[in-house]
């Protein structure tokens, strides 16, 4: 073995080490964006699933498919507050009034997952137990405005001044990434989408 | 060899990163589609709601209007739109459209879409359970965006001026202020004027807009919304065909179109006492009369032709009372003559039966005597005067300078406000109180043959 070969031997392992290194770090990268990456796609998947079930029943606020058992808007809403709203629909229009309250629980019930802002959203449908599911919810807030657009404020005297409401919901990744990395800012660990409908009007509040 | 290794390593790394790289472009992809799933239905949805609106606008202008929408560009989507309407021209055929689906409504369409419609798993007749009521109108909405398609139901039924707790064709001598509270539906037939902060317990309306004076904060608990016409046709040909075919009708039988003044006692056992006097020269009372509403009229609606009526007592059972003028002096007003109250009281019992109607061509007034005077009156009924005004008699407004409480329970729909009181610095100090609560009753169920308004209304909105 002449000096040459040594040479070569010493060069190839130091390039050799060094893209081992660099190929270690892409890897890292890699697997930290396809977490991200998916995360980012399951909090967006909940969000429009969260969208969807509450435009379904924050629209039917007041429907029943028997009319003459609600017809008064002034008691289609039950309770309004920031984070909770209780109201009067037909669920599974069979001609029945149903009771339907959403609310949003303590950070404290899910201890369990890294993110410490998640919290379970519940729909309660008449005096049937809470159900809650984990979507990662982490803001759930209602605004309610009055017939002339004016704000009201929270919790609602007087639901029945109730005219149109906005929506507010954040939805953020309960497990994150690389959580535990205090130089990290929270919007790195945890993927966030926010979605915020604008006045929605449940057309049967207007009726009659 | 290391180089070898070095080139495996690159190599092995380069096919990892190819993975990494088609599960990004895969994640985006599905983030994106995640999100134009939810644009296209929502879109569908929004195309649903406009034909909805086109459509129950086209039915509020023309309650006839049953034509519908077929494949409707619109936003890029396509609206269809199927109407059933119990008084429209078009025959059509009644099918279970999109059965077993959320989707699936009773629709109404032409024989010749029948068999479009059964082709796609629609069968005839109607959806189980899903009978209406004989007056309603039914809009099915059906939006398709991207091959999405969501849908919208509405029902709408005949509306009732009973329904109202105050209506105004204009509000000339008062305006809602500070200190006063409305239950039940209130309409304008101009511009809403309010001062300060009153409240309003039911849907506001009004045809000119809304001014606000002084604070410039009404409390509308049921929502206001401006713009709607609510014309008051005042035709009398039905009241008399009814009255005649069932009811009872109080006339100059003698055909000379003398001017006919009753009197009318309800009793609390369902019995009315009357008696009545023609003014054709004598003018003498004829002597009382007693018996069952049911049998005086069966269908509820008793018909005074030009005359007035002179009315109290305590109702059993269901009743209107229509007073005409026509175009005969001094006819077509209502004087409540003492107290008028139901027999059951919907306040303590919601379920009560009993509801009254009175309708009078001109006023409708507190009469001026000895059981009214000082004295608190009650009055139960929806009132209903077309080109008057209801409140107190002159000299009851100032009441000798007493100060009572008018409790009225029930509506008032009028042309003009009246003033039921005069007032200093600190409110009323002569006359009546006025002390309205509304029938809420109302809403669902009027007295017979009430008036009704032009148009048809929304009671159910399903999307």
């Amino acid at each position: 073995m002449g000096f040459s070969t040594l040479i070569d031997i010493l060069g190839s392992t130091l390039v050799g080490g060094m893209l081992l290194l660099i190929l270690l770090r892409l890897n890292d990268s890699g697997v930290q964006n396809t977490y991200m990456y998916g995360g980012e796609l399951i909090v967006q998947q909940n969000l429009v699933d969260a969208v969807q079930v509450l435009e379904h029943d924050f629209r039917k606020i007041g429907f029943c498919a028997d009319w003459q058992k609600l017809p008064d808007p002034l008691q289609y809403i039950i309770e309004a507050d920031s984070h909770k709203i209780s109201f009067q629909t037909d669920i599974d229009s069979d001609g029945n009034v149903d009771t339907l309250t959403y609310y949003t629980g303590p950070t404290s019930e899910l201890t369990d997952t890294p993110n410490p802002r998640d919290r379970l959203l519940y729909r309660v449908v008449n005096n049937e137990p809470p159900k809650g599911s984990n979507l990662g919810i982490t803001q759930f807030d209602l605004v309610y405005f009055d017939a002339l657009g004016n704000k009201l404020s929270c919790p609602v005297a007087s639901p029945s001044l109730i005219m149109t409401m906005q929506i507010n919901i954040r939805i953020e990744d309960v497990y994150g990434y690389d959580t535990d990395n205090a130089n990290k800012s929270s919007q790195d660990k945890y993927a966030t989408a926010f979605w915020r409908q604008i006045r929605l009007a449940a057309r049967n509040i207007k009726n009659r | 060899m290391g180089g070898k290794a070095a080139m495996l390593l690159v190599l092995g790394f380069s096919l990892i990163f190819l993975v990494f790289g088609q599960n990004f472009n895969s994640l985006s992809t599905r983030s994106v589609e995640n999100f134009d799933e939810y644009y296209t239905k929502t879109m569908a949805h929004n195309i649903a709601v406009a034909g909805a609106n086109f459509a129950s606008n086209a039915v509020f202008m023309n309650k006839t209007w049953d034509d519908g929408y077929s494949n409707l560009a619109y936003q890029g989507g396509t609206i269809n739109v199927y109407v059933t309407n119990p008084t429209g021209a078009h025959t059509k055929v009644k099918v279970c459209h999109k059965p077993g689906t959320r989707s699936e409504h009773t629709i109404s369409i032409a024989a010749s879409a029948v068999p479009a419609h059964l082709a796609h798993g629609d069968y005839m007749g109607e959806c189980g359970g899903s009978a209406s009521s004989n007056s309603m109108v039914t809009i099915y909405s059906e939006g398709i965006f991207q091959g999405d398609t969501a849908s919208v139901y509405v029902e709408l039924e005949p509306s009732n001026f009973a329904k109202y707790g105050n209506f105004y064709d204009r509000m000339d001598h008062a305006i809602p202020a500070t200190g006063d509270t409305f239950h039940g539906p209130f309409h304008v037939n101009s511009t809403m004027r309010t001062w300060g902060s009153p409240v309003f317990w039911g849907k506001v309306t009004s045809k000119g807009g809304l001014k606000m004076y002084n604070t410039k904060n009404p409390e509308f608990h049921g929502g206001y919304e401006s713009g709607v016409d609510q014309p008051r046709p005042w035709d009398t040909t039905n009241f008399r065909t009814v009255a005649n075919t069932n009811g009872f009708t109080f006339k100059d039988t003698t055909g000379s179109g003398k001017r006919t003044d009753v009197q009318l006692e309800f009793k609390s056992d369902g019995k009315v006492k009357f008696r009545y006097r023609i003014f054709d020269g004598s003018a003498t009372w004829t002597p009382y009369k007693t018996m069952k509403l049911t049998d005086l009229a069966p269908n509820g609606l008793i018909y005074i032709e030009k005359g007035n009526l002179f009315v109290k007592g305590t109702l059993k059972g269901k009743a209107t009372i229509v007073v005409t003028k026509n175009k005969v002096s001094n006819c077509g007003n209502i004087y409540q003559t003492d107290d008028l109250k139901y027999e059951t009281d919907p306040k303590s019992d919601p379920k009560s039966k009993d509801m009254l109607g009175l309708v009078a061509e001109e006023n409708i007034r507190l009469q001026y005597n000895d059981e009214t005077k000082h004295h608190d009156i009650i009055t139960q009924a929806s009132m209903y005067a077309m080109k008057g005004d209801i409140g107190p008699d002159n000299h009851l407004v100032s009441n000798d300078g007493v100060l009572s409480s008018w409790r009225i329970l029930g509506g008032l729909i009028a042309h003009d406000v009246r003033v039921t009181a005069h007032y200093n610095w600190v409110g009323p100090y002569e006359g009546y109180r006025f002390v309205h609560e509304y029938d809420d009753r109302f809403l669902k169920s009027v007295p017979p043959y009430f008036p009704h308004t032009k148009n048809y209304e929304v009671v159910s909105w399903y999307e």
